[in-house]
């Protein structure tokens, strides 16, 4: 996959795992794997640059918390601002989406 | 035995060294570490293996800290502030923070460094302007590569004047001559449209082609219907806003005196652009000058010039009517035409080489002040190398290459160099004015187009920075790091051969302008005060106008008897611009042609006016019955052609083709000492005066030099009381003489300016020398003061070793610029000699300024006390 589609798609797949809950850097990294079959393959250390930048903007909120193995770790929720930002990206993509299915369908719509 | 804490705070604090990472960062960082080495481990590496494994899947650890900056700047470019931006070369930061750190440290050097290099290029950048604006002359018509300048051109030279018959023959034998236009540009009238009236002494007589060759834009009307017929006049703004101000001048009727007929204004142009060597406030028919003289093929009456048909070189064109003079004048006529370039006629006026000969001049100097300003730099740059010698040596220990060393000065004296070259465009417009006045043009800097002169100024700079920083970087990159960073003197360069050479040839430019400026300045001088064979001073001109010219004697009665008025006579011409020949024939003329011989017409008491010796015979008087008959006087030079033991009552023929036939044998009554009709670049050459009052275009006045106001107010009383319709205009003889120097004196100014510039570069440079010097050798000074030298002494010690360099470079100067100026005395046939005084003169004021420039910083050196400089050994 090209970097800059990685990059793109970055900020709602990253918006999309944390509707579910809270989750920190390595899980995040991990569910994304195990989500695209190992074709979805971010570069690890700059997950953490996107993750603070996404803080910034106020889409997440993050929290030191001891987890269950007794270590500190960064837990990440989304925020209501990010909740209404996620709704917008997935029309975006869902739109893209739409174009390409039409796109690929084949026959029927011509006439 | 590996472990897992100890590898992890290992890399931990690899990380905390990346000032890009906040600590919290690293820990979030660190926790997804050992999340994937308990991912790992779980899965059977070993903690070894998972501990790499996870360390290389985090990737280049100052990429993280560079994406994480770049969320929390606020820079555009995320650039962090410790790191060097991205297009400049690691170092080259910290060669520019160095560069100014040296600069700050030694503000003395510095500025005399930029100081030196920005004179320097000042002056280049004036001289630039100049020749710019001498190479634009002429170059803004559109058919410039067609139009073609009609010379005349015989074994003695050539000359810019065509008899008017050939420029329409040409057009009519040969279809490479698609335009002709005859220019006489010098018809002078009164002109007048209802009340208003004005002197207009620019008025140019031409062909319809005229404006159809040239590129002078219409404002009214064009280039088709300008010039119709005989009465048709054409304006340029300045001139028609005099009559009519802002309404519509085409149709509208002017009054000119001469001819005395009305003439319809059918067009009206831009004002001639200050570059154009072709000047008129108005533009008629030549036809005004009569259809005889535009007809006749034995007067050479003024300029004409053509246009070829594209396509067609002059070289070959100019062999094809090379016999026309003989063609149509018998074979005893040797001149022929030859068309040249019109875009050349303002540097080679005449056919000759003229203004292109100061472009040269000039540019030459430009170049070489820029060259000493090199040199300045490239000394000052080498003994202030000292001080940076450490830093050479530390660099190179750390591992920096000799060609690193060597790009880092050569870089720093690039930087210095454009630096200097934008104080100097800063400072060219302030100091422009002063120039321009100083050059007798109106200068423009950077006007017209500029790129030409822009990408010249690149390139100057460019070669100054890398010609004068090649040596120091040179000689930096040289240096053995252990001995710069064991002692201070060690290191230091000491009076190289180089160097010195390089003050010589400063010394000797500098002394052979100085030479330049002296002989020039002696030569016109020497002009000035020539005794020409007639007497100049006091004597006011006056151009003659028709209201006078019939009461010629009645003017002068009336004004002669007032009070501050000694003479009055009138001439055809002036006595030092005569220019004009004429043919002369005897019965013993031992060859076929009648001989050329200088002529203009005279009145009664012009040789007494003007103070010239009869030496045989006697004066036109009006005490003879007709002496316009056929009386006429003759130099001595004209004498001694003519070969009669006693010429006076020989009968000889004056072949004016203006004057009928019956009118031209002439008996010789006097015979006049010999004197020069002509500038001091010309010879003496023989000589006839007639009397022909009709010719008499001049009045001169010699007036009382106790009473000139006075008389003057007589005169322009007299002046008004004849001629009510002329402005007063005078002019004083021996200003006008002085005026046909304007290029001399131009030169000389320009040079004395460069000269003294020359010398204050290189005066600049000696002081730093000088200083440096003095620094080096101030222990020196110490103990031998100790021991009992005289400040004098010590002085003498340090001056000394200067001297022998202005000797040096006397023996390369003195030749050389007495090789150029005799050249350039050679174009006058009376010149000064070439004294030595001249060249002890210039080499005393040399000596002079070294003496200031090195005598005082080594006075304070030696009136140090010795106590300071030896304190701390």
């Amino acid at each position: 996959m090209s970097k800059t589609l990685a990059a793109a798609s970055a900020r709602p797949m990253i918006l999309s795992l944390l509707l579910r809950g809270e989750s920190y850097g390595y899980r995040i990294l991990q569910d994304v794997t195990a989500l695209s079959g190992g074709t979805i393959d971010w570069s690890e250390a700059l997950l953490y640059p996107v993750l603070h930048r996404m803080e910034k903007e106020g889409v997440i909120r993050s929290q030191w918390k001891v987890s269950e193995e007794k270590r500190m770790r960064k837990y990440y929720v989304l925020t209501d601002f990010g909740r209404r930002e996620l709704e917008v990206e997935k029309e975006r993509w869902l739109s893209i989406h739409g174009a390409f299915l039409r796109l690929w369908t084949p026959a029927e719509e011509s006439d | 035995m590996f472990d897992l804490e100890k590898a992890i705070s290992e890399w931990r604090e690899r990380m905390q060294a990346d000032p890009a990472l906040e600590p919290g960062q690293i820990a979030e960082i660190e926790s997804h570490l050992r999340d994937k080495i308990d991912d790992l481990t779980s899965r059977g590496r070993t903690p070894e293996q998972a501990f790499e494994e996870a360390v290389l899947g985090l990737g280049e650890t100052s990429v993280i800290g560079q994406q994480f900056f770049k969320v929390y700047t606020s820079r555009r470019s995320g650039r962090p502030s410790w790191q060097p931006p991205r297009f400049v070369p690691a170092l080259a930061w910290n060669y520019v923070r160095t560069a100014a750190r040296a600069f700050r440290r030694h503000k003395g050097f510095a500025v005399l460094n930029i100081g030196g290099l920005t004179v320097g290029m000042l002056s280049f950048l004036l001289i630039m302007t100049w020749v710019r604006n001498e190479l634009s002359y002429d170059q803004f018509h559109e058919k410039k590569d067609r139009l073609f300048t009609v010379l005349t051109q015989d074994q003695g030279g050539s000359w810019s004047t065509t008899p008017y018959a050939l420029p329409p023959a040409l057009k009519e034998s040969y279809p490479e001559v698609e335009e002709f236009a005859r220019v006489w540009p010098w018809h002078d009238s009164l002109v007048r449209y209802a009340d208003v009236r004005f002197n207009e002494n620019a008025i140019t007589l031409t062909d319809p082609g005229f404006f159809r060759m040239f590129s002078f834009p219409f404002v009214r009307g064009n280039s088709g219907t300008a010039l119709p017929d005989k009465s048709s006049l054409v304006l340029t703004e300045t001139a028609a806003r005099r009559y009519f101000g802002d309404e519509d001048p085409t149709g509208k009727v002017l009054h000119l005196a001469d001819p005395d007929q009305d003439f319809t204004v059918t067009g009206v142009v831009r004002d001639v652009p200050l570059n154009s060597s072709l000047r008129f406030d108005m533009v008629g028919r030549v036809e005004w000058l009569g259809e005889d003289r535009l007809a006749r093929w034995t007067e050479w009456v003024g300029p004409a010039y053509v246009q070829l048909r594209s396509g067609t070189a002059a070289g070959p064109f100019n062999e094809k009517i090379k016999e026309i003079f003989r063609e149509r004048l018998g074979p005893n006529w040797p001149p022929s035409p030859v068309l040249q370039p019109f875009s050349k006629s303002h540097l080679y006026a005449e056919g000759r080489p003229g203004v292109i000969v100061l472009v040269v001049v000039f540019s030459a100097i430009a170049v070489l002040i820029l060259l000493l300003a090199c040199v300045n730099f490239t000394n000052l740059s080498t003994v202030q190398s000292i001080q940076r010698a450490r830093e050479v040596g530390m660099r190179k220990a750390v591992g920096a290459t000799r060609s690193q060393i060597a790009r880092q000065f050569l870089g720093e004296a690039l930087m210095l160099s454009f630096l200097s070259m934008g104080l100097a465009v800063l400072t060219a417009p302030v100091v422009l004015p002063a120039f321009s006045l100083l050059a007798g043009k109106s200068l423009t800097f950077l006007g017209g187009d500029p790129r030409g002169l822009i990408g010249l100024l690149v390139l100057a700079t460019t070669a100054t920075g890398l010609l004068a920083g090649s040596y120091p970087a040179f000689l930096l990159s040289s240096f053995k790091p252990v001995e710069t960073l064991r002692s201070r003197t060690a290191a230091m360069p000491g009076g190289t051969v180089f160097r010195k050479a390089l003050i010589v040839f400063q010394f000797a430019a500098s002394v052979g302008l100085l030479v330049g400026s002296i002989a020039v300045g002696r030569q016109l001088r020497f002009i000035r005060t020539f005794d020409l064979g007639f007497d100049r001073d006091q004597i006011v001109t006056l151009e003659n106008n028709p209201q006078i010219l019939p009461r010629l004697d009645t003017f002068k009665q009336q004004l002669r008897d007032r009070p501050g008025v000694l003479n009055v006579t009138f001439a055809g011409q002036r006595p030092h611009a005569v220019g004009q020949a004429v043919g002369v024939d005897w019965d013993r003329n031992p060859g076929p042609f009648p001989i050329s011989m200088g002529y203009t017409v005279v009145d009664y008491d012009f040789f007494e006016t003007f103070g010239m010796t009869i030496v045989r015979g006697r004066a036109f008087s009006p005490a003879f019955s007709d002496e316009t008959a056929d009386s006429c006087i003759i130099n001595e030079a004209a004498e001694k052609i003519f070969g009669w033991e006693d010429p006076i009552g020989q009968m000889v023929t004056w072949n004016h083709p203006a004057v009928d036939p019956s009118n031209r044998n002439v008996r010789i009554i006097g015979v006049v000492k010999n004197f020069f009709d002509r500038s001091l670049r010309s010879e003496i050459r023989p000589f006839i005066f007639r009397m022909r009052r009709p010719w008499n275009q001049y009045i001169f006045v010699k007036v009382d030099k106790n009473r000139v106001a006075e008389a003057l107010g007589e005169v322009k009383a007299a002046f008004e009381k004849f001629a009510p319709d002329y402005a007063f205009t005078y002019e004083f003889l021996d200003e006008a003489f002085d005026s046909q120097y304007a290029v001399e004196a131009q030169t000389g100014r320009l040079f004395n300016s460069f000269s003294v510039l020359s010398v204050f570069i290189a005066a600049l440079g000696l002081f730093g020398l000088a200083a440096y010097t003095a620094e080096r050798r101030t222990k020196e000074i110490g103990v031998r003061k100790v021991l009992g030298a005289s400040i004098s002494g010590l002085v003498g010690l340090l001056t000394k070793e200067y001297l022998a360099l202005v000797g040096a470079a006397v023996v390369i100067a003195w030749p050389v610029s007495y090789f150029f100026m005799s050249r350039w005395l050679g174009h006058f046939a009376r010149r000064t000699s070439l004294s030595p005084l001249y060249f002890v003169a210039a080499t005393a004021a040399m000596l002079a300024v070294v003496l200031a420039a090195v005598g005082l910083r080594t006075l304070r050196a030696a009136r140090a006390n010795p106590a300071d400089s030896l304190r701390y050994e």
